[in-house]
């Protein structure tokens, strides 16, 4: 019986990945000529509005932003009168490309076996003709963190653009962090708690010792590699500690994924002791940990914004008002949607809650755009409309955080993406189908 | 000697002194004459009424006199009572059998060690294994002698003592607490049959959820009273007809039904309470309820079930928070439960709520008077606790002619104690039960500290020799002890260097200075009552020594600490204003009605309807006017796909229909996630069933009255519903590989289950149709159908009287169900998330079926890889009324932006939006003729925004139901400091108590498991084993 099922849900599970390989937008080619951008509202993020801007985008970077009508000759010019100039948005926690349909096991690549996976890769499970990632950017999310998960060293995340023929092509950086799942660190007090207070103060204290261990262990390896190189003898190889050499090195950060406060206190006391670039991914209780983050630089991808209160004691609109509360006082962070894929789509919404709930509009969109851009690495390249910058730009009718908003069109270094989905050929089908009378 | 009267009790000449050890009175009982009297002592007839010295005549058994100034027959052995006093026996009206008999294997029917997918129970019984009502539990007693102490301690003598598990659990069985046959023991015949709310683990079936525990609850009773007229009909008229059943559990419950058996409800919090009072009233049944300690939170509930109450004291212990961090697990409600649980009993008193006290619930009996006491503190009156314990629950058994007080004729069960009972340091010395006394060793405790009086033994009285003091001081582990002068004989002051108290005995060392030797004191038995033992003095000489503890322990051992006055609640849950009239003006008015938007309007509502909308609206008298300049008003936002506030599961799931199943029974009035989605405009909710199974459960309509109760939030003009589902989930095809054996398996069994069990009810609907046409001879001979509440539910359907709400994904499914609907001859009124519907919209447009959808879901399973957030326009436009939902309680709280993504996706213009979460809604519940839009004559049930209600950048700022504002958002920010004030102020409380409590401090321990929670929302939320929501 076991087989039988299994085996039906894996022909499903090929039957609908197949439909999708077959008729998801095709990739444009590389930008050949310049690309002027003309008429519209510009919103570099960086700075002001300029009415009537002009942003040209040359070999898929950006060359000019300004107020000023200068096409270059031969460029091919885009009309966005009555349009709004946005750079795409940077989606900093996702499984898009790793899954394709919720409960089918067979689709979904992000949760490797084990508790130690710092060598799993998100790069290589990236599926570019997945239908996911039209819908993504059709509302303009043209950059997405693809984020393992699961056990405690969760595997390395991969940044990458919604448009390329193969993962190679997609990807922009990875790894882009190591993902750590830190332990849960709530004691239940109560006489009759089972295991113990005692039991469950030890459980806690072996995990965190475990932990330092891993990276001394993962440090030991690097220390004794690196000797080979200079003549000691060889190192056998070990592909878990050979790919936290980056993070080590203080090159690749380590996101923590932590939401309470006992988390995120113990882990920057532990990020002090490993001397390693940590960001915090979830940070629900991060304003009070506000001082620490901020001496420590620190920053806070949030997530779940769009949720009820955690605890019964906080008020009802706790959630929508922690990016509001993060800046009041000065800790750097970004909003994410907290590893969605289906409606990825949706968050600019998750900002725009953040927005209605005392974040500035302004801040809002940095927090889609060039905030999680500078938390990932890849603020010199990404997250805003100034020259030297990927030509990543969305044209909008309206504003970006309105849900009643749409993108016109889309570039991605500078090549127009198809803004085409599995959602807008189903409507194209359907939506005048009348039956015959 | 000094020997003070209190321990003092002469039999003739004889000195007994109660409190050395208990006499064997069972053995010697048939060769010994049973006539006492007890002179001297106080006399508590009853609540109220006292002799202060009176004479008690016990005859085989029964009270034959009782006064002040009676003779004392020539025949009884004189029990001399000086100093004390004697009460009533009391009388715990709820003990389950567990605490008195211990852990017994269950009874054949019981719901232990059996595979409930399909074993039906076996024998003439009912086939459901927690249904065993005919279990009688006096039948099968196995008394434990060793197990009443603890309730003889307390001065317990009777107990009303039931059945552990199950639904229909038995009848339970009244004792008297003493050794004997069991026919000895029993007192009374009434059957009292015990109910409770088993919902049984995963693998023990229907019902697995409250709302079936309920539905099968109603069921049996039905069952019972068709049981009864049909084996009445049958004696007279056996020719020609089938014979009834030969049901066991039925037959059990005629004098239930009859009225002729009282029936106990095991509640679990005040709602369940509600719950069972209801089902009381239904079937007409004389009802016991055993609270839950949470009546305070509704008390008017309480006082509307009029119904004999059973209340335990078991009141929590506070959270332990050691640490700052700890307390952030700690829930406010927990904090206010831990707060005011201890004034429950006080303030039903104050409301007028008799009811009986029981040890039921505490994990450890032997708290159960230092938990009245605490109750005491917090203004429980001395006699109602006497009342609650003797002459309450003899009335509620029905024995109030033969218990509950100190009358001649009555059973002859006495207290003997050496104070007022409940007192702190008074003890039980005596038990009568039955006519036969029983002595107390008075109860050992381990802390040793307090003031001991030492005497030498054998001194004769005459001797002058002066008792010596001994202090006892410090921590518990690390004693010291002081020695005071008395007698010559005896030591000067000295300081020990060694004390060790074990649980009954001490032992405690002076240092010696040669020549004078080091004194040790050693003595024995319990550390609370006399104890004896020997001194070895300071010239090494033993000598045998007496001690009596004349001061107990330092206060703050005992939870006396705790009745510092609860805290008061910051905030209230109801309405934050309830004006008469009220004027909302200069708004952009969004009426979804002909007069489309209005700009700069009025709002005029009166007595909880709109009265009049437009610019320029000027009421006379006393009006609250809302300045509503550059906001926006729409009307309330309506959920039709909700679950919210429930209690427990919301899916039944263990059948493939659960259609008797009703969410109404399970509304959790208490429920948080209320107050949060009327800060999301929401005004009203469709409460639906989940989708595990094709055939759910019957729906119910809220309306937002947060602070109200279950009953007053239904929306009793809604059209009744019921929840179907298809696809996936009723087939159980991401369940696991367990999850094979039930029917159906595929979509094609689903239509064909549904074609069944609608013919089933079309068939029923007939034979009950016949039943009824018959002549009255011919009818009076005939046995009458049997009432099914299924097929009930069914047959409303088929009758046009009850909306089927579909989950539906698939448009194969979705055209199979119209098509069998019309088969059947009706219609389907709503498809849920109907996520593929866009593909038979014309379809559904021409079934007239409702559509009623997420926005944008999609891919999170294969039937809803096809779904699309154009699917709402798509509908919309081919005619289909579409309504967004939530099927969410954090969603729910932003459906005005679901619509606007029907403005985004497929351009439907924004006022039709704003109805998909409004009007359309109303439209699918059946209220739209009374509400869903801003128009004169509706329910003043609306939202005010700070801007566009389609816009992301606005947000709820005032939520108004029938003319009342529930939610402010000003208000709510007002209050935030006051609440964050309340839980420092609980913090705070609850750690000086527990700091209070360390040690040996009698924490109450885990309470006794309940099986629902109410009052916390967000728990209900968790996505539960195969709960298939969506």
């Amino acid at each position: 019986m076991r087989a039988a099922t299994l085996a039906g849900a894996g022909a499903l599970g090929l039957i609908l990945v197949s439909q999708a390989a077959a008729i998801t937008p095709i990739p444009p080619k590389p930008q050949a000529r310049p690309l002027a951008i003309v008429g519209g509202t510009v919103f570099p993020v960086t700075g002001p509005p300029i009415e009537n801007g002009t942003v040209v985008i040359e070999n898929g970077r950006i060359s000019a932003v300004t107020g000023r009508m200068s096409v270059p000759a031969d460029a091919e010019v885009v009309d966005a009168k009555g349009l709004s100039v946005y750079p795409g948005f940077v989606s900093a926690h996702t499984v898009l490309g790793m899954t394709e349909v919720g409960s089918v096991r067979q689709s979904n690549d992000y949760e490797e076996v084990g508790a130690l996976n710092p060598n799993a890769r998100a790069m290589v499970v990236l599926n570019p003709d997945s239908e996911l990632l039209p819908v993504a950017r059709a509302n303009g999310v043209l950059t997405a963190l693809a984020v393992p998960r699961g056990g405690r060293l969760s595997g390395l995340s991969a940044l990458f653009h919604l448009d390329g023929w193969t993962f190679e092509e997609m990807t922009i950086l990875s790894p882009a962090a190591l993902h750590l799942q830190w332990p849960a660190m709530g004691v239940n007090r109560a006489p009759e708690a089972k295991p113990p207070v005692e039991e469950q103060l030890a459980g806690r204290a072996r995990t965190l010792a475990e932990l330092d261990q891993l990276f001394a262990d993962a440090r030991a390896y690097w220390t004794a590699r690196d000797a080979a190189t200079g003549g000691a003898p060889r190192v056998e190889f070990d592909p878990r500690w050979d790919a936290m050499g980056p993070v080590l090195a203080g090159k690749t950060p380590v996101v923590v994924h932590a939401s309470d406060l006992r988390q995120i206190r113990a882990a920057l006391d532990w990020a002090d002791r490993q001397r390693v670039r940590l960001i915090i991914a979830g940070g629900y209780d991060a304003p009070e940990a506000a001082a620490e983050l901020k001496a420590r630089e620190v920053p806070v991808i949030t997530q779940g914004l769009l949720a009820q209160p955690l605890r019964d004691w906080e008020p009802y609109d706790h959630a929508y008002t922690l990016p509001a509360r993060l800046l009041a006082q000065e800790v750097t962070f970004c909003i994410s949607t907290g590893g969605e894929a289906a409606n990825e789509r949706n968050l600019p919404y998750h900002a725009a809650m953040a927005w209605s709930y005392g974040l500035p509009h302004d801040e809002a969109m940095k927090a889609i755009t060039l905030y999680p851009a500078q938390i990932l690495g890849v603020g010199d390249r990404l997250g805003s409309l100034e020259v030297g910058k990927e030509g990543t730009v969305c044209l909008w009718d309206g504003d970006p955080l309105d849900i009643r908003s749409h993108v016109t069109r889309a570039f991605i270094e500078g090549r127009e993406i198809d803004l085409e989905t599995r959602h807008t050929r189903f409507y194209a089908k359907y939506k005048d189908r009348e039956v015959a009378r | 000697m000094f020997l003070p009267p209190p321990v003092r009790l002469l039999v003739a000449q004889t000195v007994v002194v109660i409190g050395l050890a208990a006499a064997a009175v069972a053995e010697a009982q048939a060769e010994t004459p049973r006539v006492h009297a007890l002179t001297g002592a106080r006399v508590v007839i009853g609540p109220g009424e006292v002799l202060p010295r009176g004479t008690v005549v016990i005859r085989d058994g029964v009270i034959e006199a009782v006064g002040a100034d009676i003779a004392i027959p020539a025949d009884a052995r004189v029990w001399n009572a000086e100093s004390l006093v004697v009460y009533p026996g009391l009388i715990d009206p709820y003990v389950r059998r567990s605490k008195l008999f211990g852990q017994t294997p269950p009874p054949a029917g019981s719901d232990e060690d059996f595979d409930p997918v399909a074993t039906p129970a076996t024998g003439a019984t009912h086939p459901n294994r927690r249904v065993h009502p005919q279990f009688t539990l006096s039948d099968r007693l196995d008394f434990r002698a060793d197990l009443w102490t603890p309730y003889h301690a307390l001065g317990i003598t009777t107990a009303f003592v039931v059945p552990d598990s199950g639904i229909f659990r038995g009848e339970g069985a009244i004792l008297n607490l003493r050794p004997g046959r069991t026919s000895e023991i029993v007192v009374g015949e009434a059957p009292f049959q015990c109910l409770g709310y088993d919902t049984g683990g995963p693998r023990d079936g229907y019902p697995r959820s409250l709302m079936g525990v309920v539905a099968l609850m109603r069921q049996t009773f039905l069952d019972a009273r068709h049981d009864r007229e049909a084996r009445a009909v049958y004696a007279a008229y056996p020719d020609g007809q089938e014979r009834p059943l030969a049901d066991a559990a039925l037959q059990a419950l005629e004098p239930v039904i009859a009225g002729r058996a009282p029936v106990v409800f095991e509640t679990t919090d005040v709602l369940s309470l509600h719950r069972s009072w209801r089902i009381a009233q239904e079937f007409g049944l004389r009802a016991v309820l055993r609270g839950s300690g949470d009546e305070y939170k509704r008390i008017p509930l309480v006082q509307s079930a009029n119904a004999a109450l059973i209340l335990p004291v078991a009141f929590p212990d506070p959270p332990a928070m050691e640490t700052d961090d700890d307390s952030r697990d700690v829930t406010l409600q927990s904090l206010r439960a831990w707060d005011h649980a201890p004034s429950n009993p006080a303030r039903l008193e104050q409301a007028g709520v008799s009811f009986a006290l029981t040890t039921d619930l505490l994990a450890d009996p032997s708290l159960f008077w230092s938990k009245i006491r605490v109750a005491m503190a917090r203004g429980l009156r001395e006699e109602t606790v006497l009342r609650a314990l003797t002459v309450e629950p003899a009335r509620i058994l029905g024995l109030s002619d033969r218990l509950g007080t100190i009358e001649a004729g009555k059973i002859a069960n006495l207290v003997v104690a050496d104070g007022k009972l409940f007192a702190r340091d008074t003890r039980v010395r005596q038990i009568w039960v039955d006519g036969n006394p029983s002595t107390l060793e008075v109860k050992a405790s381990d802390d040793a500290r307090g003031l001991w009086q030492i005497e030498r033994l054998g001194a004769p009285e005459t001797s002058d020799d002066r008792p010596a003091w001994l202090w006892i001081r410090g921590a518990a582990d690390s004693l010291t002890a002081t020695l005071s002068p008395g007698a010559a004989s005896l030591a000067g002051r000295l300081i020990a260097d060694s004390v060790r108290a074990g649980h009954d005995t001490l032992w405690v060392r002076w240092p010696g200075n040669p020549p004078v030797k080091p004194q040790v004191l050693e003595l024995r038995a319990g550390l609370a009552g006399e104890k004896q033992g020997t001194w070895l003095n300071e010239r090494g000489e033993p000598v045998r020594v007496r001690a009596v503890r004349r001061q107990g322990p330092p206060a703050g051992k005992e939870p006396e600490t705790l009745p510092e006055p609860e805290t008061p609640l910051a905030v209230v849950p109801g309405p934050n204003a309830t004006p008469r009239t009220a004027l909302i003006t200069n708004a952009t008015l969004w009426t979804c009605g002909p007069q489309g938007i209005v700009q700069n309007g009025d709002l005029l509502v009166q007595n909880g309807k709109i009265v009049a909308v437009g610019p320029g609206l000027k009421p006379a008298g006393d009006v609250l006017t809302v300045d509503a300049t550059g906001l926006s008003v729409t009307p309330g936002i309506m959920d039709c796909h909700s679950h919210t506030a429930g209690v427990g599961d919301i899916n039944e799931g263990t059948l493939s229909s659960s259609a008797m199943v009703r969410l109404g029974d399970i509304v959790n009035s208490e429920s948080r996630t209320i107050y949060e989605q009327l800060a999301g405009g929401v005004t009203a909710v469709n409460m639906l069933h989940g989708s595990a199974n094709c055939m759910g459960g019957q729906s119910q309509v809220l309306k937002l009255r947060w602070g109200a109760d279950p009953e007053a939030m239904k929306w009793t003009a809604a059209r009744p519903g019921i929840k179907f589902a298809l696809g996936e989930n009723v087939t159980q095809k991401s369940w696991g590989d367990r999850y094979v054996r039930r029917y159906p398996k595929t979509r094609m069994g689903v239509e064909q289950f549904d074609l069944e069990r609608f013919s089933l009810a079309r068939d029923y609907e007939l034979e009950r149709r016949e039943y009824d046409a018959l002549p009255v001879v011919a009818r009076n001979r005939t046995i009458p159908p049997r009432r099914d509440l299924e097929l009930d539910c069914l047959a409303e359907i088929l009758r046009g009287e009850r909306d089927i709400h579909c989950h539906s994904y698939r448009q194969d499914e979705i055209l199979m169900l119209m098509r069998l609907a019309e088969r059947l001859g009706f219609r389907i009124a709503v498809f849920q998330h109907i996520l593929e519907g866009y593909k038979v919209a014309d379809e559904m447009a021409r079934h007239g079926v409702g559509a009623s959808a997420f926005s944008d879901w999609w891919t999170f399973k294969p039937e809803v890889y096809d779904a699309i957030p154009y699917a709402g326009s798509i509908l919309h436009h081919h005619g289909v009324n579409v309504t967004y939902n939530s099927d969410s309680s954090e969603l729910a709280r932003r459906l005005n932006l679901e619509a606007s993504k029907a403005v985004k996706y497929g351009a439907v213009p924004e006022i039709e939006a704003l109805k998909f979460v409004t009007t359309n809604v109303a439209k699918q519940l059946g209220v739209d003729r009374i509400a869903g839009t801003l128009e004169p004559g509706k329910d003043a049930d609306f939202a005010i925004w700070n801007g566009s209600p389609l816009s992301t950048g606005s947000i709820c700022l005032q939520t108004w139901i029938d003319g009342k504002r529930y939610f402010d958002r000003k208000t709510d920010l007002d209050q935030r400091p006051r609440l964050a004030e309340e839980r420092r102020t609980l913090i705070e409380k609850a750690r000086r108590w527990n700091a209070g409590a360390s040690g040996d401090g009698p924490r109450q321990g885990p309470p006794q498991k309940q099986s629902y929670e109410i009052g916390d929302g967000l728990a209900h939320c968790m996505p539960h084993e195969h709960e298939e929501v969506n």
